[in-house]
């Protein structure tokens, strides 16, 4: 982990919603783990006052490059679409655990809502390297809600679906999950909205797949000391709350109680 | 020109410079190691700890607001005995002064808690009387002078350490809550702990947090921080430490010209996890700028000058 100042070396607009930013950060390029986040100070002014998490999208040692893939839903991203190329970002990271990946090549079944889609774009490029075969199923609102739709096929099948039916498959992403023969995969991960999750949770838990999901949960430090981003989970008998941004934001699916009483 | 002297006093404990790190708001130092140099604070404020392990509150535990921060995490800790066996020993190879902030749902537990850190490496004790989002004990003690006192009394009794006090602003008379722990005892006065407050989502039309109320820090809360540390560093003699939206020198600047002896930096960590270690520069440039020997002379300047007609 890292506090410094990166230069944006290009910011465009994907969707109408979605926008893809380039950051100059070798050193976090060249230690980053698919589905570890950055903290974001958008702007140096004391509104929006804290950093903003975003998950690393892609990266490039070479380049010295990574990239945020965001979606614009309040006031820090609305600042942080309007900056230009050549400013310089205040960044913390790379924060969180990241996904794991199993050492012997296997099967893998992404599974991403939105903009959660986001972070599962560097895992299936990490899967791909280390000779995975990789499935990815793509959902969204509509079609302008989809991230990368064209070119997740580069990593492999790619099934998408959109709720209003704009592209693919109409219906939700679990909808899809019956097209997928369950019992071929080795490995799910997924990202996308709680409800989305828990569906994903209760389909993998009867067929006994392993699940890692990434949490997206409102952050202050997101370096663990706060306590803010809790999220309940089980330990042994006991319901504990763990953080999201330290000990998450990825979790094995079978800790995370899904239908919170407390 | 020599270096400024910013040796602090706070009480009989010395701190090689007045900037601190407000209970909370910087876990328990070890967190900070990876970015910044723990040995050149002040002092360490670990996040409050109790007698038994706390889970805390139900999420949401935190919102923005404007230039603010609600939180009510409730004090999730994992108890006085986990504090000192596991990660006491780690903090202490960096050799900076550890403060632990205490709280309890009784007096004993105070008692109890006060005594359990004696023979420790634990330098001093920070007793909250003003946690906001717990249902027992904590803000309950802290907005009735005699309640405060008891507390302040039965901690002083049974610890050989400094005893700073964490005042609550949520009060109508700061001074004399601050009157009557310094009586009780009271070595130092942190001042403020977060304003009582709460959001409502518009969307679900019902309160954002789990907690329904959190307690508001960052900048918003400042100006009520500052006049509050110029009313009470001037109505008593036990040293002030001023905290409450501090995010840089010139806000640390703010407090101790108000009379604070020394500052902490809280909701400013979370903006920028090296605020602490760049506003001591900071000072220590302002000196030198400003020909300053000692930055115990700004302590209170802005009313000590008053007094003297200037």
């Amino acid at each position: 982990m890292q506090r410094q100042y990166v230069e944006i070396k290009n910011l465009k607009q994907l969707t109408g919603r979605y926008y893809l930013l380039t950051l100059a950060a070798p050193l976090v390029a060249r230690s980053v783990k698919p589905g570890q986040f950055v903290q974001l100070k958008v702007s140096a002014q004391l509104d929006p006052l804290l950093r903003r998490p975003f998950s690393i999208h892609d990266w490039c040692d070479a380049q010295g490059n990574v990239e945020i893939l965001f979606q614009v839903r309040g006031k820090g991203t609305r600042l942080l679409a309007d900056r230009k190329q050549g400013d310089y970002l205040d960044m913390l990271g790379p924060l969180g655990n990241g996904f794991s990946i199993p050492r012997a090549p296997g099967k893998a079944l992404l599974i991403g809502g939105g903009i959660g889609a986001a972070p599962l774009w560097g895992l299936a490029k990490s899967l791909h390297a280390r000779n995975w075969q990789v499935t990815v199923l793509l959902g969204g609102a509509g079609e302008q809600f989809l991230v990368r739709p064209e070119e997740f096929s580069r990593w492999g099948r790619t099934i998408i679906t959109t709720d209003d039916g704009s592209r693919g498959i109409s219906g939700r992403v679990t909808e899809a999950l019956p097209l997928v023969a369950a019992q071929e995969f080795d490995q799910i991960y997924a990202c996308g909205p709680k409800p989305m999750l828990a569906a994903i949770y209760d389909w993998a838990r009867i067929t006994g797949l392993p699940l890692q999901v990434s949490l997206d949960e409102v952050m202050a430090c997101g370096m663990g000391v706060c306590l803010g981003c809790a999220h309940p989970v089980r330990k042994g008998k006991e319901t504990v709350y763990a953080k999201v941004c330290s000990q998450g934001p990825v979790f094995d699916a079978r800790e995370v109680v899904w239908h919170d009483q407390a | 020109m020599t270096r400024p002297d910013l040796t602090t006093h706070i009480g009989p404990l010395t701190l090689k410079n007045p900037v601190m790190t407000a209970s909370g708001t910087f876990g328990y130092g070890l967190e900070f190691a990876p970015l910044l140099d723990l040995h050149a604070l002040g002092a360490v404020v670990v996040k409050g700890l109790t007698l038994a392990p706390r889970r805390g509150n139900p999420p949401p535990r935190v919102v923005e607001t404007a230039s603010g921060l609600l939180n009510a995490i409730g004090l999730e800790n994992p108890g006085v005995e986990s504090f000192l066996k596991e990660i006491l020993p780690q903090l202490e190879k960096y050799a900076v002064p550890v403060i632990v902030n205490i709280s309890g749902n009784t007096l004993d537990e105070y008692a109890l808690l006060a005594a359990r850190l004696n023979d420790t490496a634990v330098s001093a004790v920070e007793v909250n009387i003003s946690c906001p989002n717990v249902k027992q004990g904590g803000l309950v003690f802290g907005t009735v002078p005699e309640q405060a006192a008891e507390v302040v009394a039965a901690v002083r009794a049974n610890t050989s350490l400094p005893v700073i006090v964490k005042l609550s602003p949520n009060v109508t008379d700061i001074v004399g809550i601050a009157r009557s722990v310094a009586a009780a005892g009271a070595d130092a006065l942190s001042l403020i702990n977060t304003l009582l407050g709460m959001a409502i989502d518009i969307k679900r039309r019902r309160p954002v947090l789990g907690n329904v109320f959190g307690g508001l820090s960052g900048p918003a809360v400042k100006p009520v921080a500052i006049r509050m540390v110029w009313q009470v560093s001037q109505a008593v003699d036990i040293p002030v430490i001023g905290m409450g939206g501090i995010v840089s020198t010139e806000d640390a600047l703010e407090f101790i010209m108000a009379g604070a002896t020394a500052v902490a930096v809280g909701t400013g960590n979370f903006i920028n996890p090296q605020a602490t270690v760049e506003i001591i520069k900071g000072l220590e440039e302002y000196c030198i700028k400003e020909n300053i020997a000692k930055i115990d002379d700004l302590v209170g300047i802005a009313w000590k000058d008053g007094q003297n007609g200037k």
